[in-house]
Order: C-alpha cells, then sequence, then structure tokens
C-alpha cells in the first residue's frame, strides 16, 4: 500500500477573503485592541489597587472576550463549521479561554495583579494568530468528527490555564527576589507575598493539568475512532506528552516543602515554554498528523 | 551480618524509590527522551537522516539509535521504572499515611491557629464553636480533657486517597494498554473496487463493493483548489457471526460482532490501460491496476510504459491549487524502450484516448479503477483503558481539587474567663489554607461572640 494517508489529508491553503471572512476579522481585530486597553488598564490597577480600576479592567476584558464571541460565531455561522479547525481559530480560542479563565481566577484566587502579563501574551499571541487567517474553508474529512466539539477546546483551555500560572510563576520569581533583596523594589510592593504566588500557581497549574488529562484522553479516543489506535506517537501526542510530564513533575514537586517556590516556579516556567513548543512548534515546523495550520 | 546488610540495602533501595523526588526525575528524563524523540524523525532509514540532517547528527542518530526511541528499551524501561517506583510509593507512603490522630494537641505549635476569649460560659463557647464548624462542614467528634473540651475535627478526609486513586488508574491503564499490545490484532487492508479480500487473523472476508471521494472546491488568491471533504467504502462482511454490508467513512468505523473495528485510512485511483499491437490486443500483466511508480512490459520485449500518477474529477485535490481541472481524467506516463523513456517528457493521456508507443503499439487510457485502504484492529484492553483513564481523573480530581483539613478546637476556663484556641493542619501544606483558615477563624470568633455579650470577646493572638 503506498504510504500516502489520504484520510489526514490537510491543504492548509488558504482561502480567498470574501466579505464573510472580513466581517469576523474586524471583531477579531477589535478584540487585538480592546485588549490593549484592558493590559493598560490592569497595569492602573497594580499601582493604584482601586475598586473602579479593576471593575473598568474586568469591564474592558470582557468586552474584548465578547468581540471574539461574535468572531467566532461569524466565523462558526459562515463556515458551517467549529471555527478553531486552524491555528488562526484555535490561538483565537486559546486567548478566549485565558481571558475567561483569568477572570474566573481573578475572582476566586485574587489574582489580578498578573493581568497586565497574561493580556500582554494573550494580545500577542492574538496578534500573531491574524497572520494565519486562511478565510473560510470545508472541514477536511478527518476533523469532521464530534471528537472536535470537546477534544480542541478542552485542550486549549488547558493552554490558557498554563499561560495564566505561567504569569503567576514569573511574579513569583520577581516578588521572591524583591522580598530576599535588601531593598524590597517599590513597583511590586502591592504583589501579594510568594508563598501566596506558589499556592495560587499550584491550584491553576492543577486545574490546567486536570484538562489536560482529559484533553488528551479524548484525543486519544477520538484517535481510536479515526484512526485505529489510541496513540500513534504523532509529534503532537508526544509533544503533549513532555507538557504533561513536566507537569506532572511540578505537582510531584510541590508535595515536598523544600521543592516548592523557586524550583516549582521555574517548572511552571519550563511547562509553558513546553506547551508552547507543543503548540507552535509541532503545529508550524513539524509535520505530523496534527500539522493544522 | 550478611542479612542484615541486604536488609539495609534493600530498605535504601525502596526509600530511594518511594521518594517523591524519583518520580519528579524519571519523569524529567522521560519528558528529555520523548522531546528528541519527537524532534528526531522516526523509524526512518538511515539514508534519511543522511539526508536531512548533518552527517554528525546522523551518525549520533544512528549510533544511539535514536531513530526508534518509542520503543527502545531504555523508554519502555522509564515507564516501567515509573511503575515500580509508583508501587512502592503507593506502599509504602500513601498507604500507610495516617491522618492526624484526635489527641490534645499543643496548639500553639502549629500555624494556624486562632485565639479569642468569650466571657460566657464554657458549655456555651463550646457548644457554639462545635456547631460553628459542623455547619461549615467539618465532621467533628468532641471530648473533655483535663477539664478543657475538645474538638477533633476533620473536613474532605476521603479526598486523601486521591493519590492512591491516581496511581491505580495509572496502573489500570498500563494493564489494558499491554493486553492490547498482546493480545490485540492489527493490520491493514487494500481493495479495489469489486474486490474481495481475507481481514488476516479474523475469519472474515472483505469485498469493497464501492469507494466514493468528494471533494470541495475552494477559492484561493492563486486559483481554485479542491479540498476533499468525504471518503467512503461501502463494503460487504462475510463471517461465521457477521453478514452486513456497511459504509465506512473517516471518523466513523465499523464494528463487527467480534469486536474487530474497521476503519477507512486511505485511497487512490489506479490506471488502467489497453494495449495492442498492429491493432490486435495484448494481455499485459498488471496493466489494469496502475499504481504510481508501477511498471509494466510488453511481453516478450524491453519495452513498456511506467505509470505516474492520475489527475482529473476522479481525483481533483491531487491538483495544485489554480492549474485548470481536466474534463476527464487523465493519466502521467512514461513509455521506455531499453530502459530509456522514448520521449522527452511523460506522457499525458486522457481517459479514451490512445497513443503510440513505437514498434506498433499503442496504448489507450481505461476508466480508473478506485482503491480504498482500511485499517482493523481488536484490542481486548480497551475497556480497561477506558476504566484506568475514568479513575486516573477521579484521581486527580480528588487529589488536587480538595483538601484534607484536620482541625483541632479547644475551649477551657481561663483566669479571664473562657479561652477558645483552634488549629489547622493540612496535607499539602499551610500556605494552602491561609485565606480559608482566616476566614474561618474571623467566622469563629463572631459565633462565639454570639454566645456570649458581644462587647466581651477579645481576639486574642489573631491568626499567626
Amino acid at each position: 500500500m503506498p504510504d500516502s494517508n489520504y484520510s489526514q489529508y490537510n491543504s492548509n491553503a488558504a482561502a480567498a477573503m470574501t466579505a464573510h471572512s472580513l466581517q469576523y476579522m474586524e471583531w477579531y481585530l477589535a478584540a487585538v485592541i480592546i485588549y490593549v486597553f484592558a493590559f493598560a488598564v490592569f497595569i492602573g490597577w497594580w499601582f493604584f489597587q482601586n475598586r473602579v480600576v479593576l471593575a473598568a479592567g474586568v469591564s474592558v476584558a470582557l468586552a474584548g472576550a465578547g468581540c471574539q464571541i461574535v468572531s467566532l460565531g461569524l466565523r462558526w455561522y459562515y463556515s458551517g463549521h467549529v471555527p478553531w479547525n486552524d491555528l488562526y481559530g484555535s490561538l483565537s480560542v486559546v486567548v478566549l479561554w485565558t481571558v475567561l479563565l483569568f477572570v474566573t481566577f481573578g475572582a476566586r484566587f485574587k489574582i489580578w495583579y498578573a493581568g497586565p502579563i497574561v493580556f500582554a501574551v494573550a494580545d500577542l499571541l492574538l496578534a500573531y494568530a491574524s497572520g494565519w487567517n486562511k478565510g473560510l474553508e470545508p472541514l477536511v474529512p478527518s476533523l469532521k468528527s464530534y471528537w472536535i466539539v470537546y477534544h480542541v477546546p478542552i485542550v486549549l483551555a488547558a493552554y490558557a490555564s498554563f499561560l495564566i500560572a505561567f504569569a503567576t510563576s514569573v511574579l513569583f520569581l520577581l516578588k521572591r527576589r524583591s522580598e530576599e533583596a535588601v531593598a524590597p523594589q517599590a513597583w511590586l510592593v502591592n504583589v501579594p507575598p510568594s508563598s501566596k504566588l506558589d499556592v495560587v500557581t499550584y491550584r491553576v497549574v492543577a486545574v490546567g493539568e486536570i484538562l489536560l488529562t482529559i484533553g488528551i484522553v479524548l484525543g486519544a479516543l477520538w484517535a481510536h475512532d479515526a484512526w485505529g489506535a489510541y496513540w500513534q506517537w504523532d509529534p503532537k501526542e508526544t509533544a503533549a506528552l513532555v507538557s504533561w510530564l513536566v507537569y506532572a513533575a511540578y505537582l510531584h514537586m510541590h508535595t515536598r516543602p523544600t521543592w516548592r517556590g523557586v524550583n516549582s516556579a521555574w517548572t511552571s516556567i519550563v511547562g509553558f515554554a513546553s506547551i508552547m513548543f507543543c503548540y507552535f512548534g509541532v503545529n508550524i515546523w513539524i509535520s505530523g498528523l496534527h500539522s493544522y495550520k | 551480618m550478611s542479612t542484615a546488610r541486604r536488609r539495609s540495602f534493600i530498605d535504601e533501595l525502596l526509600d530511594v524509590l518511594s521518594n517523591v523526588l524519583f518520580p519528579v526525575a524519571v519523569f524529567c528524563v522521560w519528558a528529555a527522551a520523548t522531546t528528541v524523540g519527537t524532534l528526531i524523525d522516526q523509524n526512518q532509514t538511515p539514508d534519511h537522516y543522511y539526508q536531512e540532517y548533518p552527517s554528525a547528527v546522523a551518525n549520533l542518530v544512528i549510533r544511539l539509535h535514536l531513530d526508534g526511541v518509542f520503543h527502545s528499551v531504555p523508554y519502555i524501561s522509564l515507564v516501567v521504572l515509573l511503575l515500580v517506583s509508583m508501587s512502592v510509593c503507593t506502599f509504602r507512603r500513601v498507604i500507610p499515611k495516617r491522618f492526624p490522630a484526635d489527641r490534645a494537641v499543643p496548639i500553639e505549635h502549629f500555624a494556624l491557629r486562632a485565639s479569642a476569649n468569650v466571657a460566657g460560659t464554657q458549655a456555651a463557647a463550646a457548644a457554639a464553636s462545635d456547631a460553628y464548624f459542623r455547619q461549615h462542614g467539618f465532621n467533628v467528634r468532641t471530648q473533655e480533657i483535663d477539664g478543657a473540651h475538645w474538638a477533633f475535627a476533620h473536613r474532605q478526609k476521603w479526598a486523601r486517597y486521591g493519590v492512591l486513586v491516581a496511581h491505580l488508574g495509572f496502573f489500570v491503564l498500563c494493564i489494558g494498554i499491554f493486553l492490547g499490545w498482546k493480545f490485540g490484532i492489527r493490520g491493514q487492508l487494500m481493495a479495489f473496487d469489486g474486490q474481495t479480500i481475507a481481514v488476516t487473523q479474523t475469519p472474515l472476508q472483505l469485498t469493497l463493493r464501492k469507494f466514493t471521494a468528494t471533494f470541495e472546491p475552494v477559492q484561493t488568491p492563486t486559483g481554485t483548489f479542491y479540498q476533499a471533504s468525504n471518503f467512503q467504502s461501502d463494503v460487504a462482511l462475510a463471517g461465521p457471526d457477521d453478514n452486513a454490508a456497511p459504509s465506512v467513512t473517516v471518523n466513523h468505523p465499523y464494528v463487527t460482532h467480534d469486536g474487530v473495528y474497521i476503519y477507512q485510512a486511505s485511497y487512490g485511483f489506479a490506471g488502467r490501460l489497453a494495449v495492442t499491437r498492429n491493432g490486435k490486443p495484448v494481455e499485459v500483466d498488471g496493466s489494469q491496476r496502475l499504481m504510481p511508480q508501477d511498471e509494466v512490459l510488453f511481453p516478450g520485449t524491453s519495452r513498456g510504459v511506467q505509470f505516474m500518477t492520475m489527475a482529473g474529477p476522479s481525483d481533483p485535490s491531487q491538483l495544485p491549487p489554480g492549474v485548470r481541472l481536466p474534463k476527464t481524467d487523465e493519466y502521467v506516463f512514461w513509455a521506455f524502450h531499453d530502459n530509456i523513456p522514448t520521449t522527452d517528457k511523460p506522457i499525458i493521456l486522457p481517459v479514451g484516448k490512445s497513443v503510440d508507443v513505437g514498434d506498433g503499439y499503442k496504448v489507450t487510457a481505461l476508466t480508473p479503477i478506485a482503491w480504498s485502504g482500511m485499517t482493523y484492529r481488536r484490542d481486548p484492553g480497551e475497556d480497561y483503558v477506558g476504566l484506568g483513564v475514568a479513575i486516573l481523573i477521579a484521581g486527580f480530581v480528588m487529589s488536587l481539587f480538595f483538601l484534607p483539613v484536620k482541625l483541632y478546637a479547644r475551649v477551657r476556663r481561663s483566669a479571664s474567663g473562657v479561652e477558645a484556641d483552634v488549629a489547622v493542619t493540612t496535607t499539602k501544606g499551610n500556605a494552602m489554607y491561609e485565606d480559608d483558615f482566616a476566614a474561618l477563624a474571623a467566622g469563629w470568633r463572631e459565633a462565639l461572640a454570639k454566645s456570649a455579650a458581644p462587647d466581651d470577646v477579645k481576639p486574642v493572638n489573631a491568626y499567626a
């Protein structure tokens, strides 16, 4: 039998931009601009710690999320299939999840101080994704499955959680350095103590790891339906396994008091780097069954 | 002496295996090995590595066997090592791990603690304190010790089994994978339209009744491109327990009564050529199912054709964007004589047309024949895999989302009235419960205050 396997066929060709494409792109670009404002407002909150500023930041963030929801909805409506079938759509969903989870975690764990980092990274991802817009294309056969409705958003929610954990880990390291310094840095005074940042990071990583586990499992079930094997050692699968292992190591390390803190924060940062590799490295540079650009 | 030494060595080994940092190290090595396997193309020929990578890297890949990381003994050993460590850890740490006992403890030694002086009676304060913790989900047991009222309480105590459950799930998952690997069957099938083939390792016979591929045009900046939208194999299965005529499409496998899954995997169109010499038909072996690169020789000669590909409405996805789609299918092939092509360029021949290839031979393109590639498998371990995954996720949720908390509360008489203290400890350290404890302690003081005159309650040593 020839090596080519057409069921995995993925053109990655760009469709011509139509009026419908331009509609959803306008809402998308509106979100990119609004998140810049959200970034600015959360920087303001960092220094003022004022309820009004916080309310403004959350409102602006939710307005951006609203624009994204409209953009994704239009793309779904016009294409007739889920909008997260390519890098453009999936990155948009990652950013949407990031904003929604940030607001949720913010309300629960009071992590508003991570807002500037979260919105800076999220907006950069969103702006970068716009370059991968391929317009409205029909779905390839391998993606025509109800599993795409569950597997992809759950994995992307895990990525979003790890992005937030990355932000709190970076803050942890900065705060810890400030706490250990003779003269604490003034701009970090309003940030909670590093011990609290460590706990918050753990909680966010825990959410992300469970989501990633469920996402990998759903992906395996989909692979079972589509390709006849739960696991094919495809680059995307192995890269996801690497990320899962790094965060599993993080959770194990966190059970030991002496390994909490700096070591676990660095592990969280390495974990996020592995997520970035799993997402961009595999989709863009390494060809495989998941090379959806 | 030697027995003692041996026991000591075994104990030390078990200590290492059950140390939490051991699986952390294994996770890191496993992740590194998996990264290597992801970055380096796997299961390729040595030539591939020398073509794709610099010589030094290719040498390294070949010598260190990095071309087959995932099925190598060291890689599988990492998983085995993790399972061993998990087993040892489960029996030495997780199962014996006791929840703090119900006994009078030195509350002042706890990091998470709070106190309050109450002006009312000891009994009223104790009742209010116990009721408050019960209202907040604590399971409370009380005891009088040396005149003090003690409450020993716990919440989400069951969650401490989360690690055990997660480890158990991983074990069950591995058992399922092992059963599938050891006792499962798996193979590939390729059938042309109308062909009947045996599904090896099973008693089944499969006939491809009809293969259908559908495509949708996509307008791109460089022209129209045809994207595949569906592949469907209409098959007939015959066996002792199965006589069915299902349709198999991508993502929708057919499952036989025996649990054999049949999947749509690949497809193609084989070329068909009719050969004549001086107007008379010539039988040429293999000319009716020509796959790309197939060569056929005309009988008794060194003449023949090498089939390259087919382009046309049957499979428009083969055309690059912007290239005009022919009205009929066209074959691309070389005619050769003594291994030398007889033309400068490959011959492009529409279906229904003929071409003279020399020495009186004429080749006519016939309608192509579709073929479908299918895979099949039966996995006796899949139920265990599913069960293992469910247990693993349940264990994760138990151990990561819930926090077992042990609480000690003491109410005793003091010179100034009644003194109440509360302290907590968790299985995940104190920082994890700091905020919740601050809120719990604040509410507890309010509850105590209600049991006496509000003005008489004075917080002491409020939450250190």
